[in-house]
């Protein structure tokens, strides 16, 4: 093995025996904000990982989502749990006593960690011979993504895989996101942000970053044909500068009309329905694209899912239906 | 050396521990961090099983992926929206019968 | 070895050793204040070095220019964070550290 071997070998070596470290770190820590940060140290080191595994478009999407908008979301349901003290918030609502007034504790007991650690211990057995009995060189379906890839228009071929030969996924995935903001929507208002947050030097920071930001949601758009990037990674880089607007207090939701906003959410799905339904139209398969057209397509759908997948994680963050609903007429909408 | 192999026992471990902590913590975050540990997991063996192939690493597992960490921070954001709202009508950020530990 | 590949060399273990002191002031040292201010500087330091010898090897200057805007974002982003998180301390009624 030669040197660079060797480093390579190290670095592995380190990172596979921190994964684990900071798992157990980021599940057991006795105080909850340690874990979340320990939680948001493991998305970075997953990162790492994608790129050590020749995944960079993986890397792209967790460095911003699994780390990045995972951490934001959790330590701000973290502050809501804080604000929300045992009864005084308890609404006088009309679900049935059993669901509000949990039974006495002795009536259920807790698991204990013996038994979950011997479950735990088969389960990770049984992976584990899974893993280790599985021939150590296998092509995968490597060959045969590289045969069906059109060689000039769309180099990256995780970016074919995910709009072309597995396009019924993304749009079914694209299809969750909405159910999430649906539901998220249903579950109750967005709380109040708080009013101190907003410093000078965080206004300043949004101000300086946000348009590169921007451009470089554009850029992994526009590359993300034949180089890592792509939709998914372009949405996350707009729903990042969406929160750290938030966060510097200026709301980037609360200024669009609800028609606006539902528009912006349901577009994406919708011109990705609609591409695939006229497809059928002109005899073709649902989401086959023409050969000829295939790039167009896939960057009109994806500069559109991008937009919508980005309004959707700004609004998944806010964690509630937009407060610019309480002032028109919210009844029997969304 | 291909690394695959170290890089997919670390995912079985994580695995584990994301398992053990969503059975054995009452409060619904740690519950919640303790999934997400469990599925950095699963894409841990995802993508190390595709770092097998010769030359270029296999491209549809990457994209499924991809996929997994966008639906998974979705699924946690509503996770997380209603176990706050389970806190505001029950007054505890635990299931019934857990024994809840401080946040 | 060419000469270049040697100011790489030194390059990257002058940096390594600086964000190797920062993390040890992280470690060491006994308030969070005083924690920032090491691990600001030598972090800063250290990636300027890493990225100075890292543009040795570019093979083109817009690989330099791609390396420079790291080590500014990097800055701006590094410098905001360690204000918020000396401002959160600071509402919170953290004192510093004194002998």
């Amino acid at each position: 093995m030669d040197a660079l071997g060797l480093v390579n070998a190290a670095f592995d070596l380190v990172v596979i025996v921190l994964l684990p470290a900071v798992a157990l770190g980021a599940v057991m820590s006795a105080d909850l904000f340690k874990a979340i940060i320990l939680f948001i140290t493991l998305g970075l080191l997953l990162a790492l990982t994608w790129v050590r595994l020749a995944a960079p478009d993986v890397a792209l999407a967790e460095a911003a989502i699994g780390s990045g908008l995972m951490g934001a979301l959790l330590l701000s349901a973290r502050e809501r749990l804080a604000r929300t003290r045992p009864g005084r918030d308890r609404r006088t609502s009309h679900y049935p006593r059993w669901m509000t007034h949990p039974p006495p504790r002795r009536s259920h007991r807790a698991v204990s960690p013996w038994a979950a650690s011997g479950l735990v211990l088969i389960a990770v057995a049984g992976l584990t011979a899974a893993v280790v009995t599985l021939p150590h060189e296998a092509a995968g379906l490597a060959p045969e993504v590289a045969r069906q890839t059109p060689q000039r228009d769309l180099a990256n071929q995780v970016t074919f895989v995910l709009l072309d030969a597995r396009g019924y996924d993304t749009l079914l995935e694209i299809g969750v996101l909405l159910l999430a903001v649906a539901a998220v929507w249903s579950l109750g208002e967005a709380p109040e942000p708080p009013q101190n947050a907003a410093g000078p030097m965080l206004q300043g920071f949004v101000g300086t970053v946000g348009p590169i930001m921007v451009l470089v949601a554009g850029y992994l758009l526009w590359a993300g044909t034949d180089a890592p990037g792509g939709a998914f990674q372009a949405g996350v880089m707009l729903g990042a500068l969406g929160v750290l607007l938030s966060l510097a207090g200026r709301h980037p939701l609360a200024r669009l009309p609800g028609w606006a906003l539902r528009l912006a959410v349901v577009s994406g799905p919708m011109l990705f329905l609609a591409v695939g339904v006229t497809m059928i139209g002109l005899g073709r398969h649902f989401l086959e694209y023409p050969q000829a057209h295939a790039k167009a397509l896939i960057l009109l759908i994806e500069a559109t899912a991008m937009i919508s997948i980005g309004v959707i994680l700004v609004s998944l963050y806010a964690g509630g239906r937009p407060l610019s609903d309480e002032s028109g007429t919210r009844k029997g909408r969304l | 050396m291909n690394p695959f192999l170290g890089y997919a026992l670390s995912g079985v471990l994580l695995i584990g521990i994301g398992l053990y902590g969503a059975i054995v913590y009452g409060h619904l975050l740690r519950k919640i961090i303790a999934l997400n540990v469990m599925s950095g997991g699963i894409f841990l063996v995802f993508i190390a099983l595709a770092r097998r192939a010769p030359g270029v690493a296999d491209p549809v597992p990457h994209a499924m992926v991809i996929t997994g960490i966008v639906v998974a921070v979705c699924a946690s954001a509503v996770a997380l929206v209603l176990s706050v709202r389970v806190a505001v009508e029950t007054g505890q950020a635990a299931l019934p019968g857990d024994h809840e530990d401080r946040a | 070895m060419e000469a270049i590949d040697l100011v790489t060399g030194v390059g990257l273990v002058l940096g390594a050793f600086f964000f190797c002191a920062g993390t040890i002031a992280l470690l060491r040292f006994p308030d969070i204040y005083t924690r920032l201010h090491a691990l600001t500087k030598g972090d800063n330091v250290g990636l300027a070095l890493v990225l100075l010898a890292l543009s040795f090897q570019a093979g083109s200057w817009s690989e330099v220019c791609a390396l420079l805007l790291i080590w500014l974002l990097v800055m701006v982003a590094s410098s905001t964070t360690s204000f918020l998180i000396a401002q959160a301390a600071q509402r919170k009624g953290v004192k510093p550290w004194t002998r």
